[in-house]
């Protein structure tokens, strides 16, 4: 494990290097690398967006396993709203906490209570404080990590509050301490999750240090033994403590409901939650006092971890809702404005921005790679296909500048260098050695056979590229070749040469032999890192519209008519 | 005082600026701001560029023809040149205030024109140049520093 835990994680097994992950990805955080995906560790999030992509169900969620309720005394099942809409509509929630005693906890403490203390602390905060505008919801902690990630300068919007999960982690650890006389260490509180990102947050918080959650259950994972157990149980009405307030968090909208007052907005599902943030950070959204955020559509009910249709368990969680009313409260008014007071309710940190998409740390490196970046996105396909292993060609060209990548990873790229190499074959395939009846390019006596480049440009209609040259610089031969190391072979000093390569290596080769020109045939334009490079070497650069056959042809018979 | 060989870096962007058309508008300081983030510059930073950019670009698209959004970027300071075709503003010190402004009924439905935008300009520049000549167009030259690298 490196700096940051992840419960997200790759099955190498059944990866079979596709690249569906790479695209869906909202921080680009993933690659394709010898055929398998490769998760980003300071740039992953946990949000499960890959996990819901997977046609191979190559990624998976690390969560506790069910023994290790042995290593405490005693233990406290932490169940999330969501739970309670995974099951049949006549199952009441009082049930599933029964249920859930009778898989080995000790106790049952509703992360909803949490909620509803979390909401009054919400609503202090934007509707008396109102320090900031609009203060983003802390609540789902992929979100908090992408905007660490993705919007940094929005970090200071974040409300500083602690998740629901832990407020009720810490309230039930602290009863059962109190209950049993046992030291906190002795207790564990086991978080029953919809997603990894919450699994994540169990491990590693964002606003605090520490977690009081001791374990982390993947709802999935146990939703069979509570389906069976739930048949067979009797109920005790009172375990069922928590309100619709806080029932209500478990879906999207639900937060905002429980607020109740204000200007407050609700997004869902992480891409959606992308669109609003940059939103926010164009036109800064001063109208909205809060916003509510989840990673997944549908809140936390369409959690890659839930067993339920979403669209179902929206239903379900809002008639509960309804039935359980918001009063009264499971934690009288008063002692809760006393726990906001005393600073229960408040992380301990100040969340910190983790901007890891920077191209370097020094800005004016950063500059150098970026310029090449965009001149490297211009050379690129655009189809954002993929198949290099980077989610589009923007990513791959910042993969090349970065250096994690190379240009010939775009398979189009490849394809035009194998076709150029290629040519090259067919050519020296096409070459008989001069015992066979090789025919020797014109004019090779050097000094006997003259022609002035004017009269080059006057048989070919020519044009010069550049600058006006010498119009009586000495032609002495012609050779025409398109492969370059035959040229440097062949060729001799003060021959014009023949071809239909445009690129700036042309030049370095004509100015190595010194070669009187070079014409670029078959109306072909040099480019124009070849032109400036030219100019600087002082060569002619001719450009005929002319085959290379025809041109040659022209100029042979000029030579030998001469002779 | 040795000089920073980052200094001699710059980079300069281009956007065309079409006139009313909501469904590209924002583009251009969005793209703007992702490459600012991916330099590395502060957040802060980013942030009133991207809101100052942002603010320009919209009048351009609500009052003008056309116009174009040029930004060089250097490691010390960022400049974005916004130049427009279109009627001008003239009275540059009455469109400084705080909700002065002539856009139309129609382009306030749609949630603009709160006459917010320059004074919002000028609030995130360290500096700020407007010159315009009605009937003709408008220029404006934002700088901001970035100081504390």
């Amino acid at each position: 494990m490196g700096i940051y835990y992840h419960s997200v994680r790759l099955d190498r097994e059944k990866c079979k290097g596709c690249v569906n992950c790479i695209k869906k990805c909202p921080t680009e955080a993933i690659r394709v690398r010898g055929g398998k995906a490769e998760i980003n560790e300071t740039k992953c999030i946990d949000c499960g967006e890959c996990i819901r992509i997977c046609p191979n169900q190559a990624k998976i969620v690390v969560t506790d396993d069910l023994e290790k309720l042995q290593e405490y005394e005693y233990t406290i099942a932490l169940p999330a709203p969501a739970l309670f809409s995974q099951f049949k509509p006549e199952t009441e929630p009082a049930v599933i906490l029964e249920a859930l005693m009778r898989i080995g906890f000790d106790r049952t403490f509703e992360v909803a209570v949490g909620a509803e203390l979390i909401t009054q602390a919400i609503r202090e905060e934007i509707l008396l404080k109102r320090e900031k505008k609009p203060y983003i919801s802390s609540a789902c902690p992929a979100v908090v990590r992408l905007i660490q990630v993705r919007f940094p300068g929005l970090v200071s919007h974040i409300i500083r509050v602690r998740a629901p999960m832990e407020i009720a982690a810490r309230m039930a650890k602290e009863a059962a301490a109190r209950e049993t006389s046992l030291p906190l260490s002795r207790i564990g509180a086991f978080f029953i999750t919809p997603c990894p990102a919450k699994a994540t947050a169990a491990k590693q918080p964002v606003g605090d240090d520490n977690s009081w959650i001791d374990g982390v259950f993947s709802m999935n994972t146990l939703y069979r033994e509570l389906h069976h157990k739930a048949k067979s149980v009797t109920v005790d009405a009172r375990l069922h403590q928590a309100t619709g307030l806080g029932m209500g968090w478990g879906r999207a909208g639900g937060e905002n409901k429980a607020i109740g007052s204000g200007s407050l907005l609700s997004v869902d599902g992480i891409h959606s939650v992308v669109a609003v943030l940059e939103e926010v950070e164009k036109s800064g959204m001063g109208e909205i006092d809060f916003l509510e955020t989840q990673a997944c559509v549908g809140g936390c009910i369409g959690g890659p971890l839930v067993v339920q249709n979403p669209f179902v368990s929206r239903v379900l969680i809002r008639k509960m809702a309804e039935k359980y009313g918001r009063k009264p409260l499971s934690i009288p008014e008063e002692q809760t404005a006393k726990m906001v007071a005393g600073g229960y309710m408040a992380t301990s940190k100040i969340i910190q921005p983790r901007p890891v998409m920077q191209l370097d740390e020094d800005i004016g490196r950063a500059l150098s790679k970026m310029v090449l970046l965009e001149k490297t996105l211009q050379s690129l396909p655009g189809l954002d296909c993929g198949s290099c292993g980077s989610p589009s060609c923007r990513a791959l060209a910042e993969d090349i500048v970065i250096g994690v990548a190379f240009e010939s990873d775009c398979i189009f790229k490849l394809r035009e260098r194998v076709g150029i190499l290629a040519n090259e074959m067919v050519e020296l395939a096409q070459k008989v050695p001069p015992a066979m009846g090789r025919l020797q390019p014109a004019a090779r006596e050097e000094g006997i056979v003259r022609l002035f480049l004017s009269e080059v440009v006057e048989i070919l209609d020519a044009g010069l590229k550049g600058d006006p040259v010498d119009p009586l610089r000495q032609v002495t031969g012609a050779y025409c070749s398109d492969l370059l190391s035959d040229v440097m072979a062949n060729a001799k000093e003060g021959d014009i040469w023949f071809t239909i390569q445009t690129h700036p290596n042309v030049v370095a080769v004509a100015s190595l032999l010194n070669l009187s020109a070079v014409v670029i045939t078959g109306g072909k334009e040099p480019d124009p890192e070849t032109m400036d490079k030219a100019k600087q070497e002082n060569l002619p650069l001719l450009v005929t519209k002319t085959g290379s056959f025809e041109a040659a042809g022209k100029i042979y018979c000029f030579l030998h008519e001469r002779k | 005082m040795n000089k920073d060989p980052g200094d001699e870096q710059a980079m300069s962007l281009e956007f065309s600026l079409e006139s009313l058309n909501f469904i590209r508008a924002g583009e251009a300081s969005s793209e703007l701001k992702q490459r600012l983030n991916k330099l590395g510059f502060r957040p802060e930073l980013v942030r009133r560029a991207a809101i100052a950019a942002y603010e320009a670009e919209m009048n351009v698209i609500i009052h003008a023809e056309k116009g174009t959004m040029k930004v060089e970027i250097t490691p010390a300071r960022l400049l974005v040149l916004v130049e427009d075709e279109g009627p001008g503003i003239s009275n540059i010190e009455q469109a400084m205030q705080e909700g002065f402004s002539t856009a139309s009924e129609a382009i306030r439905e749609l949630g603009f024109g709160a006459g917010m935008g320059l004074p919002n300009i000028k609030r995130c520049a360290d500096d700020l140049e407007i010159q315009s000549t009605p009937g003709r167009g408008t220029r404006l030259k934002i700088t901001i520093n970035n100081e504390q690298r």
